[in-house]
Order: structure tokens, then sequence, then C-alpha cells
């Protein structure tokens, strides 16, 4: 299935979103993830099913002013 | 000790955490200036990257509230987005709400910012907006719900300090009730200090301490300088004269001729 993660296109094979992202190796113990611009709450992770074409975001928490 | 959007803070320095040389110098800068609130961004996650773990242990061990802020979004719809995701990963109803509309001044897009401000406010999300002294622009953000303004004192990074200290002061005048920051542009002690004998509640400020050659001194500096301005605003300032009043009284004065000189 193909994806947009953090704006770039990958292909995975996992269908639900938290086991994609153990796919993808990502860290994402302090995490925050949107998919097609909606904020996906940690607890339905799980349960997320991912279409084709969905577009991921990951964000972490940075230094900011 | 003042209420922050609710909270009893004593500090009236809001720090924020980016361009420091070592976590270690962000950490001792914070205590230094005895900051109990200090900004905070989102990023995308990189495998290269520690997934953001770093910036959580120095948040931790500093103990510190964080504002996080919606940095570089340029539409109410990212803004929005950015504000969701920053409450789910930093447990807070609070955001920095900053939509830029002009790249070379850094500017905030008043009306993407209005617009993104109500949205927010309606979810329940406590909205620190970060905008210019245009008091229309303050009187929406008001309308939309929101308690704290932000004003610029001069482009963000600048460092230039209150380039328009009338409209400053007028915006206070004008919304006696809202708490008024003042972010960006804030170069010295002397600009955090002008700012809050004005009668504003807080300086939020980032690259006056980051850059400094002793971030932890320059921090301790501005948390005085903010102390001092808000013990003179709180003392009542002395209005300003036009023309020259001598402070030792004048009767009795034995060579007096009856003109006054």
């Amino acid at each position: 299935m193909k994806l947009v993660v953090n704006g770039k296109e990958c292909i995975i094979r996992e269908r639900h979103l938290g086991s994609a992202l153990r796919e993808l190796s990502l860290d994402a113990t302090y995490a925050a993830v949107a998919v097609n611009w909606k904020c996906v709450p940690k607890n339905e992770w799980e349960s997320l099913q991912l279409e084709e074409d969905d577009r991921v975001e990951i964000l972490v928490p940075q230094a900011g002013g | 000790m003042w209420k922050l959007a609710d909270i009893e803070v004593k500090s009236r320095l809001i720090l924020g955490t980016a361009q420091y040389s070592s976590p270690e110098i962000l950490c001792q800068s914070i205590v230094s200036a005895g900051a109990e609130v200090v900004t905070a961004s989102l990023r995308r996650q990189h495998p290269s990257t520690q997934g953001g773990q770093s910036f959580w242990d120095i948040v931790k061990r500093c103990q510190v509230r964080i504002l996080p802020n919606t940095a570089h979004c340029r539409s109410a719809k990212e803004a929005i987005l950015t504000a969701h995701l920053a409450r789910e990963l930093f447990q807070t109803n609070w955001i920095k709400l900053e939509v830029i509309g002009d790249e070379a001044s850094l500017a905030p897009d008043p009306f993407e910012l209005v617009e993104a401000a109500r949205t927010l406010c309606r979810e329940g999300f406590e909205v620190f907006p970060y905008t210019t002294e245009d008091v229309v622009t303050a009187e929406r953000l008001l309308h939309a719900g929101c308690r704290i303004l932000m004003p610029w004192a001069s482009p963000i990074g600048t460092g230039q300090g209150l380039i328009r200290p009338e409209s400053l002061s007028q915006l206070r005048s004008r919304f006696p009730q809202a708490t008024l920051i003042v972010d960006a542009g804030i170069g010295r002690p002397s600009h955090a200090a002008q700012a809050m004998e004005m009668g504003f509640d807080a300086v939020l400020l980032n690259s006056a301490v980051a850059l400094a050659s002793n971030s932890a001194q320059m921090a301790l500096a501005f948390a005085q300088s903010i102390e001092s301005g808000r013990r003179a605003f709180e003392a009542g300032l002395m209005p300003k004269r036009s023309c020259a009043m001598a402070s030792t009284p004048i009767d009795g004065h034995p060579f007096a001729t009856g003109m006054s000189s």
C-alpha cells in the first residue's frame, strides 16, 4: 500500500496505523500523528485502518520560540 | 503571583527554547530566568533522530509548563491541525497561535489568525495569539474568545525592541481586561522593562537570551528587568512634562526676588 509519510511516498504492508508506524521503524513514543489532516489520538492508532494514498504526518517535540 | 490563563505563576518571563548552544545551556537559562513557562514546537519525525525524547527530557528536568506554538504555519487550516497535534503531544490546551502572512517580516496574517483563533477557542483551547499592535485585529481576537494577546514589539528575531511604543501603549489602554504579553523583537533587558512599565503583563522572548554570549546571565538580566518594570508600573510612573520644574521647593530661598527663575 502506498502512503505519503511526512511528505515522502513509501510502500508498507501493514494496514493499521500502529503497526505501520512499527514497520516504518519510527520511534513514536513521543509523537503525535495526523492522517489526512486529522489528528489521531494515540489510543486509536492500533484500530485506525489506513487507505491507499493516505497522508500521514508524524510529529515530535522540538525546541521552539 | 499573577494569573496566566487561570494558572498562578510568579515569573512574568516566558522563555523560548530554540537556538541555544546546548541543552545544558537551555536548562541553565530556564533556571536562571526563574521561568515557569517555556515555548516548544513540533517537527516531522525522522528515523535518524531520537523521536523528540531529548527535548522531553530537558522539559521534564526543568519542571516547567509548556506553551506549544504553531510556528511556520501559513493558514488557519495548518495552525488548527498543529494545535490539535500539540494538544495530543504535550497534553495541554494552551497554544501559541502563529499564522505567518509575510515571509520577509514574519508578520502574522490577521485574517487566518482570527479564523484559527475562533475555531480553537470554540474547541476549548487557551489561545495565545501572536499578533501585531493593530487594534482592530486585537478586538477581533478578543471577540473570537481569546483572553490573551501577544503583540510583537518588532519583527521576530530582530532584537529591535518596541518600534511603535505608542501603539503598544494604546493597546494596553484599550484592553485593560486582556492579558497582554509582548512577544517577538525584544533584544535587550531595557526593551522588556519598557514594555512592563507600560503595564504589559509579561514578556515572551527567545533569541535575546539564546544568542547571548552568556545565556544564563542574560536570562537573569531579563528576569530582573521584567520584575523591575512591573514594579515601576505598579508604583505609578510620573507623567511626562514638556517644561522643566524644579524639584527643590523655591519657598524660603534666601535670595528670592519674587521673580520666578
